[in-house]
Formats: C-alpha cells, structure tokens, sequence
C-alpha cells in the first residue's frame, strides 16, 4: 500500500530533511512526502 | 489547503508556526472536512498549545528540535492506527455510511442529500457511535467555538436528518443530547 503523505512546513530546510528521511528510512511504507 | 483539497492523503504533517495561516488554524480547517490522521510539527512547548492541538483533533504532536527516527516511529505508528481503524476516511453505522472527503452519506447504498452542517452532525454521531453528545459538543464541534447563539439550532437539524435519512437510529437522550445507536 502506497502512503500519501502532506508535509505542510514552512521551513524548506527541515521540509526537504522530512522528505528525504520519508523516502529514505522507510522503503518498506513508500511514503510519499508532498509540500 | 489548496493541496489539501486536489487530492487525498493518508497523513499530514503541519508545522504549527507559519507566517500566513497558523497551524492550528489549518488543523481545524481540515478537520472540519476530513478525519485524516495530522501530527503537528513545532516549537511551542506549551502543554496549554499541545492540549490545544489536540482539542482540534489531532493524531500526534512533535516539539522541535525533533529526531527524525523518532518523527519517522510516530508517522509509522499513526498510520498503523489508522491503517487498523480501516478508516480511509469513510465511515459506518448499520446501513449508513459516511464518506468523509466527499461529504456524502449512503443509506443501504443510496446517497441522501444533506446540507454541510446536516452532514457534519451525522459525521460526528456516526464518529462517536453509542456515545451520548450533548447540544453543547455538537455545537462546538460542527459550529466551532465562536458560535453564540441557541443550542437548540441541533434540535431543528436533527428533526430534519432523521427525515432525510429515514433511520431509528438517532435517539434523543433527555435532557442532555443525541447518540446514534440501535
């Protein structure tokens, strides 16, 4: 099953180190972070 | 909001502080139209700011500085909650059903027509099955928490939701409110 996940965080630095740890640290969930 | 509504998520991630429109209020906006699970990120340590979010509806709250394994543990855990609730935004009692990014309402399959508030009083009944609410959460719920006027504007929709929807199932409870049940 495919994740749809929002991250609404106005700070783009932490904004893109949430993506990154989505998509990396959990291949198994495949999350899938949208600003 | 924007995002929001173009397409359906299974989690959102909000940061509290932000310059336009504060977290809190956007947690209320979504609330008000979905019961997606929301974990929100932010500075504010505050318990009064955490209880806050969670009287809102929230699923989780997270303080900066955070750890990523640990916002990654609790989006995991969320998401398995939700996963096992079988939410998927859709609700049931009986033979209704709730869909909740539509803002729609089945009976034995067939949609029945209701206005926005009609709508989000079944939604909270149907949330909270068995449960007695009084006027006063119905209200706060479904008007917010700006809303001053008679309690007993419930009573007028609730007259009109059992006509529309045709069920036994919505019971006064004297004195105190309404419960969906059987």
């Amino acid at each position: 099953m495919n994740y749809q996940i929002l991250v609404v965080e106005d700070d783009q630095e932490i904004r893109e180190l949430i993506k990154q740890f989505l998509m990396t640290h959990n291949i198994a969930l495949k999350l899938h972070p949208m600003e | 909001m924007k995002q929001f509504n173009k397409q359906s998520f299974d989690l959102i991630l909000l940061d509290v502080m932000m310059p336009n429109l504060n977290g809190f209020e956007v947690a209320k906006m979504i609330r008000s139209q979905s019961n997606v699970p929301i974990i929100l990120l932010t500075a504010l340590e505050e318990e009064q700011d955490q209880l806050k979010g969670f009287d809102l509806g929230i699923d989780d709250y997270i303080t900066k500085p955070f750890s990523f394994h640990v916002l990654i543990r609790r989006v995991e855990a969320v998401l398995r909650r939700s996963k096992d609730q079988g939410t998927n935004n859709g609700l049931a009692f009986k033979e209704v059903q709730v869909d909740c990014d539509a803002y729609k309402v089945y009976v034995n399959e067939v949609e029945i027509p209701l206005t926005t508030k009609e709508f989000e009083i079944v939604q909270l009944l149907v949330q909270n099955e068995k449960k007695v609410l009084t006027r006063e959460s119905i209200v706060e719920k479904v008007w917010g928490y700006d809303y001053y006027g008679e309690t007993r504007v419930i009573d007028t929709h609730i007259k009109n939701i059992r006509k529309k929807l045709d069920i036994p199932y919505i019971k006064t409870v004297k004195g105190i409110g309404y419960k969906i049940d059987e």
